[in-house]
């Protein structure tokens, strides 16, 4: 039985080739077609033949290597036309308006339907799909009479357009993306490769057969394949090939998913403004209707990556009290949970994609958010809340925006909002684990297990020749970028700000030199700077734009490094303030002695490595101290000097140059025995 | 980063406009670009053009400037022909200021005007489309095939609209202005991102984003100062000649402030020394409203 099925589809082509092969060699007469500058469009484009007769057609066919297109279209072209409604072959001039919904976006994909449905109503739906997905879909065969008789209306202006009451007049479709290829992709008449190309990376279409095709139609279509079009088999009769087996209510999904064609759609359907206008807008308490999180109740958002099955795009849940069930100035808990799934999505872009939760909630008009993972605190304005503003709409919009933001990377998003105490209490945990596991992720991840740096070019603004340089182990200078966000941000916009830097050779493993770091910052600085070291602060620093969260500069009286941060107003012992170093600094100057540099590169094994890293660290402020606390103690635990943490001064114990003098020889500070600085 | 050569470059250069034997209807057509050296150092380039903006619904545009044409501009296609024939400008830019409206749906009309104002002149035309993002993709397309053959040059693609400006000069034939917001790496972005699309890079103009004289355009001045060093020292992807329309420079408050009987001098002083600096910086076209403007421009250029 499968044996004979396996053969059927194979054995179709093979006949439908036999035929239009005879019927190629009988053809006569002129072949044409009207208001055309291409010929025979698929001709032409495959090798760069104007075929004008039957003779001319032969020699193409052959010189195409027998290709079915060709052979179907020239004798198309023999053929008479086609009554209305149908089109037939579609003219340059409105195809040129088609091609250019293509370019511009306002077409997603396109579509061919051949054959005759067994049931009219679910073609009817699938046509409906293609609607909503912007999809532009071509009609040949049966399924043109089954659709009018369900009541479909049919036509250019319905995105719907009918060939032909034949499958063969499918063809056209054929002929249109390849004029479409030579109009808008440059591709020139001859060139099958860039042809080729061009229906593969840029018209992104698929077809769906009905059953009923003849052997030559069958022939004819699955001749399409090569250009890289998927055929999907919406019913019996086409098994044992290569066509995929589609069950009519999956047909279009399958055929987008396997293009790689996304919607992406704007308007997002909540009772409030939604913009970046309204990011820095703040709620205050006396404007607050409720509120999550923030120390009155447990909150927490989180992020995960789920199999494609288990996410039912767009789906929003409420779990617990709506904000109406509460009275104004309430306090509600709130886990926010956002489940994506995408073809190209990655574990590692869960925190940067969580990290957007905050940028969409803030762009609601009057929902207002802070913080992060299980620190959260969100809010509802009165105002919104009067106009029907739900925590459902919280949802609605971290839908939409994620799909419409990372169209490349979400296939789908559903979010779930709990609202019940108990419920987000015992989700918390799970949620911890997801914190932990990424954090040990980017601090597993050492500078000499990736081959490729990430560059940040982001502030050339305002300081046109820095340029960042991002490693799993220094963060940009900013704390705003990791290795792995410039890595994600590199994927969404590739030609965007962060570019991958080859590391190349290494020059100097200690200060932390690479020739292809070098090689990319000679570039990207505009020839300015041409040597740089990661690891050093003395020897070719990185230069800073304005935006570093910390100075780190040299002290010499005590052959020591002192970081000061951008919160501390003080005088450092250097007799200068944060800003006053900061002015001689940025700017994307080298100044040897002086570096800008992010808080957490300060708790990295690369930390100013070729000075000796933390144990060379005299001062810091009682702040940054503090925040960076029990990591800092863990990590000089680590290098076994658990008492060093005690012997780093700040502005009270040490305010001036010679209290710090006073204060290390009395710690007995490592760094007064290192070898000199300078 | 793209391959960079270790030569230097030249400037792309650009075709604008069509005359019969190259398909469209213009006498003339301008080829822009082609610059080796920095403005005023070497012998390479033409002399700058001067272009005249007009716009087919004058409400939305400087009193300054209408109160001086009158009536010519209740008439779009008359303005064209007064701004080459009577004012002299080299070409004119045709804004589709209608489009600010609140519910614009007359796309007819765009079609309909281009051509009227394609038949009215006999230079290259510059076209700047809609003001509203959810418009461009119907009003480019009737902008671009309305002046289909007769190369325009389009405005204006942004990083994060530039899809329906590519696709009517790729579907149409046109060139576009590409504008970014005062920063070389966006520029350099968006000509990446159009090239993606398919717009050939010899279609290309830059438009670095200008301010008015005293207003920030010294900062426009800067950038495209390094747009061009940048392209002369080897990258390709900012080779391209450059645009400026200081826009604003009719509105500033000494401009709007000005006792009436200096009003006119002021617009005109002030239109004139933005453009002259923009040339300085490298502009192969730029833009003014003010028709004595385009007089005194050219007076300087030539003389």
């Amino acid at each position: 039985m499968k044996d004979r099925l396996t053969d059927s589809l194979a054995t179709a082509i093979e006949h439908g080739r036999t035929g239009l092969d005879a019927r190629m060699q009988a053809l006569s007469g002129k072949l044409a077609y009207a208001d055309t500058a291409y010929a025979l469009p698929v001709t032409y484009a495959v090798t760069g033949i104007a075929v004008r007769d039957a003779d001319g057609a032969r020699e193409a066919y052959r010189q195409s290597g027998s290709n079915l297109l060709v052979a179907c279209e020239c004798l198309m072209a023999g053929e008479g036309g086609v009554e209305i409604p149908y089109t037939g072959f579609i003219p340059d001039a409105v195809l040129r308006r088609l091609g250019y919904t293509l370019v511009d976006g306002s077409v997603t994909g396109l579509g061919l339907l051949v054959g005759t449905p067994e049931s009219p109503d679910a073609a009817a739906a699938i046509c409906r799909e293609m609607q909503e997905k912007y999809l532009l879909t071509f009609l040949a065969g049966g399924v043109v009479e089954a659709l009018s008789g369900a009541g479909v209306r049919l036509g250019l202006d319905y995105r719907l357009v009918p060939l032909g009451p034949e499958s063969a007049r499918g063809i056209h479709f054929a002929d249109i993306l390849a004029r479409v290829a030579m109009m808008f992709g440059g591709v020139q008449p001859g060139d099958v490769h860039s042809l080729l190309g061009y229906a593969a990376e840029r018209a992104k279409a698929f077809v769906i057969a009905f059953p009923g095709l003849t052997d030559e139609e069958a022939a004819f279509v699955d001749a399409l394949r090569v250009l890289g079009i998927p055929i999907l088999a919406a019913g019996k009769g086409y098994e044992g090939g290569e066509w995929i087996p589609v069950a009519p209510a999956t047909a279009v999904r399958t055929g987008m998913d396997l293009r790689g064609i996304r919607v992406t759609v704007t308007a997002i359907p909540i009772p409030m403004a939604c913009s970046p206008a309204f990011e820095g807008k703040s709620i205050r308490k006396e404007e607050m209707y409720v509120e999550f999180g923030g120390g009155r109740t447990p909150a927490f958002e989180l992020l995960r990556m789920r199999p494609r099955e288990e996410v039912k795009d767009g789906k929003v849940t409420v779990v617990g009290p709506e904000v109406d069930a509460v009275p104004a100035g309430a306090a509600l808990p709130l886990a926010i949970l956002v489940d994506v799934a995408g073809a190209r999505m990655r574990a590692d872009y869960e925190p940067v994609l969580e990290r957007r939760i905050h940028t969409f909630v803030n762009y609601g008009e009057g929902s207002w958010h802070v913080a992060q993972r299980d620190l959260i605190w969100v809010r509802l304005s009165k105002e919104a809340v009067a106009k029907g503003v739900r925590i459902r709409d919280i949802g609605t919009l971290l839908a939409h925006k994620l799909k419409a933001e990372f169209p490349d990377h979400i296939d789908a998003v559903q979010v779930t909002l709990v609202t019940d105490r108990q419920k987000v209490e015992g989700m918390l945990s799970e949620a911890r684990e997801a914190y932990a596991r990424r954090d040990e992720r980017i601090s597993g991840m050492k500078d000499e297990d990736v081959e490729t740096f990430y560059s940040c070019t982001l502030c050339q603004t305002f300081a046109p020749n820095h340029v960042c340089v991002i490693t799993p182990e220094r963060p940009a200078l900013c704390g705003a970028i990791t290795w792995l966000d410039a890595r994600v941000a590199h994927e969404i916009a590739p030609a965007g700000a962060n570019q991958p830097v080859p590391k190349g050779e290494t020059v100097d493993a200690v200060c932390g030199e690479f020739a292809g770091v070098n090689r990319f910052v000679k570039k990207a600085s505009h020839g300015e700077v041409d040597r740089i070291s990661l690891y050093s602060m003395i020897e070719n620093p990185m230069t800073a734009c304005g935006c570093f969260e910390c100075i780190a500069a040299i002290v010499p009286e005590v052959n020591g490094i002192l970081v000061v941060s951008r919160d501390f107003t003080g005088e450092t012992p250097l007799g200068m303030t944060f800003s006053t170093l900061a002015g001689t600094i940025g700017g994307g100057a080298q100044t040897p002695g002086f570096i800008g540099i992010s808080k957490n590169y300060i708790l990295s094994d690369r930390f100013l490595q070729a000075e000796n890293g933390i144990t060379r660290v005299v001062w810091m402020p009682a702040s940054l101290k503090e925040e960076l606390g029990d990591r800092l103690r863990e990590k000089l635990a680590a290098l076994g000097m658990p008492d060093l943490f005690a012997k780093i001064a700040d502005e009270v114990s040490a305010p001036t140059i010679e209290d710090l003098v006073a204060f290390l020889e009395r710690v007995d500070h490592p760094a007064l025995a290192m070898r000199s600085l300078i | 980063m793209t391959e960079q050569s270790d030569e230097g470059l030249t400037i792309r250069e650009v075709r604008l406009g069509a005359t019969r034997e190259e398909g469209g209807t213009r006498e003339v057509s301008y080829v822009i670009g082609g610059e080796r050296d920095l403005p005023f150092s070497g012998d390479g380039a033409g002399r700058p053009l001067v272009a005249l903006e007009i716009c087919d619904d004058p409400r939305f545009w400087p009193p300054v400037v209408r109160d001086y044409v009158g009536d010519l501009a209740n008439d779009t296609a008359e303005w064209a022909r007064a701004a080459e024939r009577t004012y002299g400008a080299d070409l004119v830019r045709l804004n589709f200021t209608s489009t600010k409206q609140r519910g614009f749906d007359a796309f007819d009309a765009i079609a309909a005007t281009t051509e009227e104002v394609l038949a009215a002149t006999a230079r290259p035309l510059i076209v700047e489309g809609s003001n509203e993002p959810e418009l461009d993709s119907e009003v480019f397309r009737r902008c671009g095939e309305a002046g289909e053959g007769e190369r325009l040059l389009l405005g204006t693609a942004e990083a994060d609209r530039y899809r329906s400006v590519a696709a009517a000069a790729l579907a149409y034939g046109h060139a576009v202005i590409a504008q970014s917001p005062i920063d070389v790496n966006l520029a350099k972005q968006l000509n990446i991102l159009l090239r993606e699309t398919g717009v050939p890079q010899d279609r290309i103009v830059i438009d670095p984003y200008a301010g008015a004289l005293g207003y920030g355009f010294e900062y426009s001045y800067s950038v495209m100062e390094r747009i061009r060093l940048a392209a002369l020292s080897g990258d390709a992807d900012l080779a391209m000649p450059m645009i400026c329309a200081p826009t604003d420079t009719l509105s500033v408050r000494e401009v709007r402030e000005a006792a009436p009987a200096d009003q006119e001098a002021m617009a005109v002083a002030w239109e004139f020394y933005t453009a002259y600096a923009a040339i300085v910086a490298g502009a192969s076209i730029v833009c003014v409203r003010h028709p004595l403007t385009v007089e005194r421009l050219k007076a300087a250029l030539e003389g």
